[in-house]
C-alpha cells in the first residue's frame, strides 16, 4: 500500500512539477509544495492507521456545544 | 501551457443547465427532509423555494454590484485586505468541506447499496480521479455537458413517473400539516441551507461568463429547473411511499425499487445509481473547481491547474476522516450542518452586500470582454 501511494504521488509530481520548474514561478511552486506535502502526509497517516481528528467534530462542537444552536 | 492559461468562457445556456444540474443533485438525497417533514415534505420544498427567492435576489444584487468579480475579489473590495482575506479563508474552507461532504455522500451510497465489500478508498480514488480530470480540462469543458446531464435526469424522472403511475396514491399525502410547527421551520431551514444556498459557489464561476448581462436570467431559470425537479420528485416519492418515506435514507432509491410492470420492468434502481453518480460527479467537479479557483485568486497565482491532483488527494483523505459512517453524515445534516451553511451561505453574503451598500459601492462598469 505504501509503495502504491508513493507511486501515485510520484506520478502526480511528474505530471506537474517539471512544467512549474520550467516556468520558474516560485510562488506557484511553494503553493504546490504545501498542497502536495499536506496530501502526502495525510495519506501516509491514513495508510499507517493513525487516527486523525475529524474536522467535522470541531464544527459540531462549536455549533452544538458552544453556540447551542440546535432544533432538539 | 498556453492553452491552460487561455481565458475560458461559459455561455449563458451552459450556466443555466449547470445551475439546474447542480440543484438536481439534491433530488436524490431527500432523506433528511423526508425524515423531518414526512408526508409534508413537498410543502416544505415549495415553501423553501418561495423563501429562498429573497436570498436569490441578494446573490443577484451582489453579482450585479460587482460584475465580472468572484466572491474572493468581492470580499477584498468590500472588507479590505485583511478582513476580506479572513472571510475568503472561511469560504475556501467551506468549499473544500462541501466537496468533501458530497464525495462522502457518494461513498455512503455505493458502500451502502451497491458495493459493500469494496474499500471506500478505492471507489473514492476512481471517482475523484474522474473529477480531477474534468477540473483540469477547465470550466468550459465541465459545463458543456450540463445540458446533456439535465436532459438525462429529466428523462429518467419522466420515465419513472410513468412507470410508477399505478403505485401513486393521493391519500399518501394525508394528513396535511399535522406536525409540530418547529419541524417545518427545521425542514425549510435544512432544505434552503443544504441545497439551494449552496449556489453561492457559483460566484466563483461568474467571472467566466461569456455574456455577464444574461447572468440574472440564466441563473434564475437554472434555479427554477433544479428546484422544480426537486419538488416534483419529492411529491412523487410521497405519492409512492407514503408514511414509509420518513424511514428511508434515500426515498428516490426506494421508490425506484417499487417499479414492477408485469415482472418485466423491475430492478430499475440501477438507473438511480447511474443518475446519482453522474450528478454527484458534476456537483463535486463544480465544488472542486470553486475551491481551487478560490485558492488561486486568494493567493494570486497564475493557474490552479497544477493544484488539481494534490487537492484531489486532500479531498479524498478528508472524506475518509470526516465522517465515520452514514449515520454521522445524517446527524451532521440534521444538526450542525444547516447552521454552518446558514452563516456562510446566507448571513455572510447578506453582510457583504449590506457593507458594500453602506460603503457606497455603486455598480461598476462592465468589465470589457
Amino acid at each position: 500500500m505504501v509503495v502504491l501511494l508513493v507511486g501515485v504521488f510520484s506520478f502526480m509530481a511528474l505530471m506537474d512539477l517539471p512544467a512549474l520548474i520550467k516556468e520558474k514561478n516560485i510562488k506557484e511552486i511553494i503553493v504546490y509544495g504545501i498542497f502536495f506535502v499536506l496530501a502526502f502526509v495525510m495519506s501516509m497517516l491514513l495508510v499507517f492507521g493513525v487516527e486523525i481528528p475529524s474536522p467535522v467534530k470541531f464544527f459540531e462542537f462549536i455549533i452544538g456545544d458552544v453556540l447551542h444552536l440546535s432544533y432538539e | 501551457m498556453n492553452k491552460e492559461n487561455a481565458k475560458e468562457r461559459v455561455s449563458s445556456l451552459a450556466l443555466m443547465f449547470t445551475v439546474g444540474c447542480f440543484l438536481q443533485c439534491s433530488v436524490l438525497l431527500m432523506g433528511n427532509i423526508s425524515a423531518i417533514a414526512k408526508q409534508d415534505s413537498w410543502l416544505v420544498i415549495a415553501a423553501a423555494i418561495i423563501l429562498y427567492l429573497p436570498i436569490f435576489w441578494l446573490y443577484i444584487k451582489l453579482a450585479d454590484l460587482f460584475p465580472g468579480k468572484s466572491l474572493i475579489e468581492i470580499n477584498e473590495k468590500v472588507f479590505g485586505r485583511f478582513l476580506g482575506g479572513a472571510v475568503s479563508i472561511l469560504y475556501i474552507v467551506h468549499f473544500l468541506f462541501l466537496s468533501t461532504f458530497n464525495t462522502r455522500i457518494l461513498d455512503n451510497f455505493i458502500s451502502g447499496s451497491l458495493m459493500p465489500e469494496t474499500p471506500a478508498a478505492a471507489i473514492l480514488f476512481l471517482f475523484l480521479a474522474v473529477c480531477a480530470y474534468a477540473v483540469r480540462r477547465g470550466l468550459e469543458t465541465m459545463t458543456r455537458y450540463s445540458a446533456v446531464f439535465t436532459v438525462i435526469v429529466l428523462f429518467v424522472m419522466i420515465m419513472n413517473m410513468v412507470l410508477m403511475g399505478k403505485d401513486m396514491k393521493l391519500e399518501n399525502f394525508m394528513p396535511v400539516l399535522s406536525l409540530r410547527p418547529i419541524k417545518y421551520v427545521q425542514a425549510v431551514h435544512s432544505q434552503i441551507s443544504l441545497s439551494f444556498s449552496q449556489l453561492v459557489v457559483f460566484f466563483m464561476l461568474f467571472p467566466d461568463l461569456k455574456k455577464p448581462k444574461e447572468l440574472k436570467k440564466s441563473f434564475f431559470w437554472g434555479f427554477l429547473i433544479g428546484a422544480g425537479t426537486i419538488l416534483i420528485v419529492e411529491a412523487r416519492n410521497i405519492a409512492v411511499l407514503g408514511g414509509f418515506i420518513s424511514l428511508v435514507t434515500a426515498p428516490a432509491f426506494e421508490a425506484f425499487r417499487l417499479i414492477n410492470i408485469a415482472n418485466v420492468f423491475t430492478r430499475m434502481e440501477l438507473f438511480y445509481a447511474f443518475v446519482l453518480i453522474m450528478l454527484l460527479f458534476f456537483k463535486v467537479s463544480i465544488l472542486y473547481f470553486a475551491f481551487l479557483r478560490a485558492v488561486q485568486q486568494f493567493l494570486k497565482i497564475k493557474s490552479y491547474k497544477s493544484l488539481v491532483f494534490p487537492a484531489g488527494a486532500i479531498i479524498l483523505c478528508l472524506t475518509l476522516i470526516s465522517f465515520d459512517s452514514s449515520i454521522d453524515t445524517n446527524s451532521w445534516e440534521g444538526t450542525a450542518g444547516p447552521f454552518l451553511s446558514l452563516f456562510l451561505e446566507i448571513i455572510l453574503p447578506a453582510l457583504t452586500l449590506a457593507i458594500a451598500l453602506l460603503r457606497g459601492f455603486r455598480k461598476e462598469k462592465e468589465a470589457t470582454v
